[in-house]
């Protein structure tokens, strides 16, 4: 035992102090893992939340900090009553997304006990922030996020914790950092946090996100939201919101409303201008900017019907022209579409405000355009061939038109998203998709080499490779018998591995960071939960920290992190039994948990 | 001046199968496939329905009933209207019949409801209902008459059965003939005018495994499965309550083991839980089949013997390195040298008996058995010394049937009888070779748990004994997250037919729980335990393709019921029927 003493006697001796609980049950601390035990003392028993701040690595921090941490291993009764979180300075748009984050911060902080049965007393904290910016709370695209917090007991008592950065978004990312060296002391019955900490942290990449299909199945608000809150918690900053395709139209145009009212699947499965606004400030208070995609020319149909504008709308056989039904594509060939096109992203523009935009642009269909008799003939009337050059080059028209029709809108050139396509192709892209504007977000697998193309091309790009990032693989298919087509199931280990750094090589500079995909063909607001988390979360830790190590040195902080976002009402899933997770590292088994 | 008036309620009356709508969508019902389509709203539409749901109730002999009525299943095309406010009820039986029906008559309220989301409109006629049931006697087992036969004449409804559980299985098959219209901003309750349906199960044993010793599941969790398999018909919860990894049951006479082997002092089962959910379950005609893992899988728990003089209960418990005591960590299996243990089952069995005084089953257990960890125990190396005994396999064998032996008086001489069936897991002891040296066929039930192509459930029944079959490679569903296991669809779990032999009493989805807990499990094992639930009632010869659109819409049902079963498929392939293949 004396060496379990080493490293948690300063700690027990001031837990000692404590008013005396009692539990059959104490932590040690073995080799950086925390062990259910006998309690030899009962009324020195330490507990699970205390143990891993002072055992695990990084004091159980989830993603791990990239930059300097030091910190004493010792803990001090908090009082969660009395928690201010002070800014000096006017009321300003930042001030009161400042006092937002502060209230969640509280929030959570709160969700960590049980309502009744905590014990009064222990100290204040006072979390001073210091911004360099308060001018603008718009989220940009790349903007800073480093923060360095420190921790200390001032001579009043009061535990001070003073946090720096360049924005908002840097000092919410500290006081999440905060947060998590929280933990609720389930054997004292109290709130405890460490003592001593200093900490400088910023993510490698800037673009860290998820991808959230809401139009195969509607997902609702309050799903969204519980995503939102649990990437705040694990510092991804890109809620990718795919939020139309062929199946679906929920999102309310304003400018043009008959595409909801016949593209939604019933009239609540919607989401309406403010169920909009709502979602962009609830991930704004949390770091978290809502990127938009309308995907097009492909992936269009319910919605568009009435318009005309719609080529090959849920033809049969539908292989013949589309990846899964319905199929639809938006018809080039006639300027009213375009029309209706700028009308939703005036309607976009105006309620996302955004300074980067998704135009999807991905399995555009030869066959469909090519089935419909006025498509074909336009092309030869205006000298395009019919074959896959023509299509292509028909393409390039929409494509041109489209980003004409939005830079319109916007009123200035921003960055267009666009997925891996024919059009990205090694033969087309320099020629069709100019780098300055485009960025390309890969969906092949991370062995692809259409990604060396894009690199040594001088392409900024996102990486979703299918292989580590989508996580609707390993379940049924709904199109046909057996298992759907990028089958196994992912687990969390292969998301931790999957590194933009090591995919893109020399040209790492080029990778903005990736994001988790989640297509809701057989996912709703049932299992959305389930399905994202907690590997999103691993995700995070690749994209923050970029680590060298691999998840076998991840794994204990990784669980710590899974049941936190348990605490913040999310149901990822569950990974092991419960009691691995009461005896860290005493399950390993190199990722495989051994089952008959 | 009453002319007109009477041809506009001529017209209403004309009109009233086939609904004027106003919705943005209409179905019409063409080759037995719910066609969506625009509502034209400047003419009037005939012979269309008003959602998807009240097409499915209607629309190709199958209807929307999950599982599919085996007998007889005759209805009209006939709709009305009902008013869910005017539902009368006359329930016909002894007392305690009557009381068991009442419950059954909330439920299906509450179930009805839940098609509109608790939203429901009163316009409609008003519904009586009446219920018959012969029998006197509420005891549940496997002899247990389930059918029931159910029979409509426009507003007047009938039910039949010989006991309450088929009368409850008749109720729970006319809920789901009654499904939510949205017209003209109005939503309410539709039901089929003319039907006659004669229904029973196919196998008397069909069940949904559990298991709370891996990760924790709540009361209340555990209740939702049950109200799933209420909705499905299934009857048994088989609950493997403990494992090495924890042991959370409280028994009253032995309240160490749950004192130092649950996660925590709030992850327990006390007795008022387990009769609780006994009694819900009853009600909903569903017996729980308690599972005390031995001699293997039980470490957590049994850790106290020593403090209280009675010896190692358990041995190699939470010894590492694992792997080489155990087959998942943490490693933990019985001590078959120290007779204190059968005195401790002995107890624990006393209070499970007196929780389930009517049950005429109990689960053993008995699967993976770990040799190297007894083999490497001092003092059980030389008890089977003492025997004159030696280390092989065969000694083993010898070691862990004698355990069986032990274990099954323990259990007896708790009862007071020798009447109750013991079901164990297929292992080495059940070989084909071995088994009829330690296992009395007329005692013991095996659960097979070997993939579709093992021979061992065709060998066993050769042998004479009788089965329940779990099926690895369909109906295990946690398989898909692990190793290289592959997740089943629900078109898997549907197509695993069980062999036809009398001697096989019925079958089991498994949900094991090292990867599960809280409200995930739901998605993780419906509407997947809802194809096994039409496999194990119906068995019927159809298609995956066939059952889609029946399946799908069962799916939104346990949904509007409170369970978060998976999604199988875009909502767009539930609206369009078959346009997804």
């Amino acid at each position: 035992m004396s060496r379990i003493c080493l490293l948690l006697c300063l700690a027990s001796i001031f837990l000692v102090q404590q008013v005396a609980s009692s539990s059959e049950w104490s932590y040690i601390c073995q080799k950086g893992n925390c062990l259910k035990v006998r309690a030899e003392q009962k009324e020195s028993a330490i507990s699970l939340g205390a143990c891993r701040l002072m055992c695990s690595s990084y004091a159980s921090l989830w993603p791990k900090p990239t930059g300097k941490m030091e910190f004493k291993k010792s803990l001090i009764q908090l009082n969660v009553n009395s928690i201010d979180v002070l800014m000096p300075g006017e009321d300003t748009p930042v001030k009161r997304l400042v006092s937002a984050a502060a209230q969640r911060f509280k929030k959570n902080i709160d969700l960590l006990a049980p309502e009744n049965g905590r014990k009064p007393g222990g100290r204040s904290l006072v979390v001073n922030l210091h911004l360099k910016k308060t001018g603008s709370d718009k989220v940009v695209y790349q903007q800073d996020e480093t923060y360095s917090l420190n921790v200390s007991v001032h001579t009043d008592g009061r535990i001070i914790s003073d946090i720096e950065a360049e924005n908002f978004y840097g000092a919410r990312n500290g006081l999440e950092s905060l947060s998590q060296l929280i933990i609720w002391d389930d054997i004292r019955s109290e709130y405890q946090m460490l003592d001593s900490v200093y900490l400088k942290d910023g993510p490698v990449y800037p673009h860290r996100g998820i991808l959230l299909d809401t139009a195969r199945n509607f997902i609702s608000t309050d799903s969204i939201k519980r995503t939102i809150e649990a990437m705040g918690a694990s510092k991804l900053n890109i809620f990718h919101w795919h939020i139309t395709d062929s199946q679906s139209f929920p999102y309310t145009s304003k400018s043009a409303p008959y595409l909801t009212k016949l593209g939604a699947y019933t009239p609540s499965k919607v989401y309406s201008s403010q169920d909009v606004d709502e979602i962009i400030a609830f991930g704004k208070v949390r770091g978290v900017k809502v990127l938009p995609e309308f995907d097009a020319p492909a992936h269009v149909g319910e919605g568009w019907q009435d318009t005309g504008y719609l080529a090959c709308f849920d033809k049969k056989p539908w292989q013949k022209y589309c990846v899964e039904p319905p199929c639809g594509q938006l018809d080039p060939t006639q300027d009213g579409m375009y029309d209706v096109l700028e009308l939703i992203y005036k309607d976009m523009i105006e309620q996302f405000d955004p300074d980067i935009f998704h135009m999807g642009g991905d399995e555009v269909h030869e066959g469909c355009w090519d089935s419909e008799r006025k498509i074909a003939e336009w092309m030869t009337d205006n000298n395009y061939t019919l074959n896959e050059a023509g299509f292509i080059k028909l393409w390039d028209k929409f494509q041109r038109e489209a980003l004409k029709r939005f830079t319109k809108q916007r009123g200035y050139d921003v960055p267009i998203i666009l997925w891996t396509s024919t059009l990205t192709d090694e033969k087309y892209l320099m020629k069709y998709l100019p780098n300055s504007t485009y960025i390309i977000q890969i969906w092949t697998t991370g062995s692809d080499k259409q990604i060396r193309v894009l690199l040594e091309n001088g392409y900024r790009t996102i990486l979703s490779n299918y292989d580590a990032l989508y996580f609707d693989c390993g379940f049924g298919s709904w199109v046909a018998d057996g298992n759907n087509w990028c089958s196994p199931y992912i687990g969390w280990q292969k998301v931790y591995e999957n590194s933009p750094a090591k995919i893109a090589g020399k040209y790492s500079h080029l990778m903005m960071g990736a994001e988790a995909a989640l297509w809701t063909e057989q996912s709703d607001d049932a299992s959305v939960d389930g399905r994202i988390w907690p590997r999103a979360a691993a995700l995070a830790e690749r994209l923050w920290a970029e680590p060298k190590s691999t998840w076998k040195d991840a794994e204990d902080r990784f669980m710590i992190h899974r049941e936190r976002l348990l605490k913040f009402k999310v149901n990822a899933d569950s990974l092991q039994p419960e009691w691995c997770r009461q005896h860290q590292g005493s399950c390993s088994t190199d990722g495989i948990l051994n089952m008959p | 001046m009453m002319q007109p008036i009477w041809l506009l309620l001529l017209l209403i009356g004309l009109f009233h199968l086939s609904h004027q709508a106003t919705n943005t969508w209409v179905w019409r019902c063409n080759q037995e496939v719910c066609v969506r389509q625009h509502s034209n709203k400047n003419s009037i539409q005939t012979n269309v329905f008003r959602s998807i749901e009240e097409c499915r109730l209607v629309c190709g002999a199958d209807g929307s009933i999950w599982p599919l009525p085996s007998v007889k299943f005759n209805k009209s095309s006939k709709l009305l209207d009902i008013n869910p406010n005017e539902i009368t009820f006359e329930l016909v039986g002894s007392d305690p019949v009557k009381e068991i029906l009442e419950e059954n008559v909330k439920i299906f309220k509450k179930n009805i409801l839940s098609e509109c989301r608790g939203a429901c409109g009163s316009d409609g006629e008003a519904l009586n209902i009446k219920v018959i049931v012969n029998s006197t006697d509420v005891s549940l087992n496997w002899e247990t008459d389930e059918s029931y036969e159910l029979k409509s004449n426009n507003l007047f409804w009938k039910i039949n059965a010989a006991t309450v559980f088929g009368a409850r299985h008749g109720l729970e098959s006319l809920s789901q003939l009654i499904a939510a219209y949205n017209a003209q901003d109005k939503i309410g309750l539709v039901t089929v005018a003319n039907v006659h349906i004669v229904d029973k199960p196919f196998y008397k044993h069909r069940s949904l495994m559990i298991d709370t010793g891996r990760n924790f599941l709540t009361v209340e969790t555990i209740k939702r499965q049950i109200d799933a398999m209420a909705s499905s018909k299934l009857n048994i919860l088989h609950w493997h309550i403990t494992d090495s990894q924890s042991f959370p049951y409280v028994s009253v006479r032995v309240p160490n083991l749950s004192r130092f082997g649950s996660f925590s002092e709030n992850q327990v089962y006390n007795p008022q839980d387990i009769k609780e959910l006994r009694d819900y379950a009853k009600i909903r005609g569903i017996r729980i089949l308690m599972e005390i893992d031995a001699p293997s899988h039980a470490g957590n728990g049994w850790q106290w013997g020593p403090h209280k003089a009675l010896g190692n209960l358990s041995v190699c418990v939470n010894k590492q390195p694992w792997r080489y005591n155990c087959i998942q960590p943490p490693c933990g299996q019985l001590n078959p040298a120290n007779i204190q243990v059968y005195n401790v089952l002995n107890a624990l069995y006393k209070d499970i008996v007196e929780q389930f005084p009517e049950s005429e089953f109990f689960h053993m257990g008995g699967d993976e058995v770990y040799f190297p960890c007894w083999n490497s125990t001092p003092e059980i190396v030389n008890y089977m010394k003492q025997q004159g005994k030696g280390q092989n396999k065969g000694d083993l064998l010898d070691l862990w049937g004698e355990f069986q032996e032990n274990a099954l008086a323990a259990y007896d001489s708790a009862v007071g009888n020798s009447d109750t069936k013991i079901l164990l897991w297929s292992s080495e002891l059940t070989n084909p070779e071995a088994i009829e040296k330690y296992l009395d066929k007329n005692r013991y039930i095996i659960e097979t748990w070997v993939p579709s192509y093992d021979p061992l459930p065709q060998s066993l029944l050769e042998k004479g004994y009788k089965l329940v079959i779990s099926t690895k490679n369909a109906w295990y569903l946690d398989h898909g997250f692990w190793g290289n296991t592959k997740y089943y669809t629900w078109r898997n779990v549907y197509e695993n037919r069980l062999i036809n032999h009398r001697n096989v009493i019925g079958g089991e989805v498994c949900m094991w729980g090292e990867l599960v807990n809280g409200d995930a499990i739901d998605s993780r094992v419906w509407p997947r335990a809802a194809a096994a639930a039409e496999r194990l009632w119906s068995n019927s010869y159809a298609t995956t393709k066939q059952v889609e659109a029946r399946m799908y819409r069962h799916r939104e049902r346990l949904i509007s019921r409170g369970i978060a079963a998976e999604a199988l498929t875009p909502f767009w392939c539930y609206q369009n029927e078959g346009q997804c293949l």
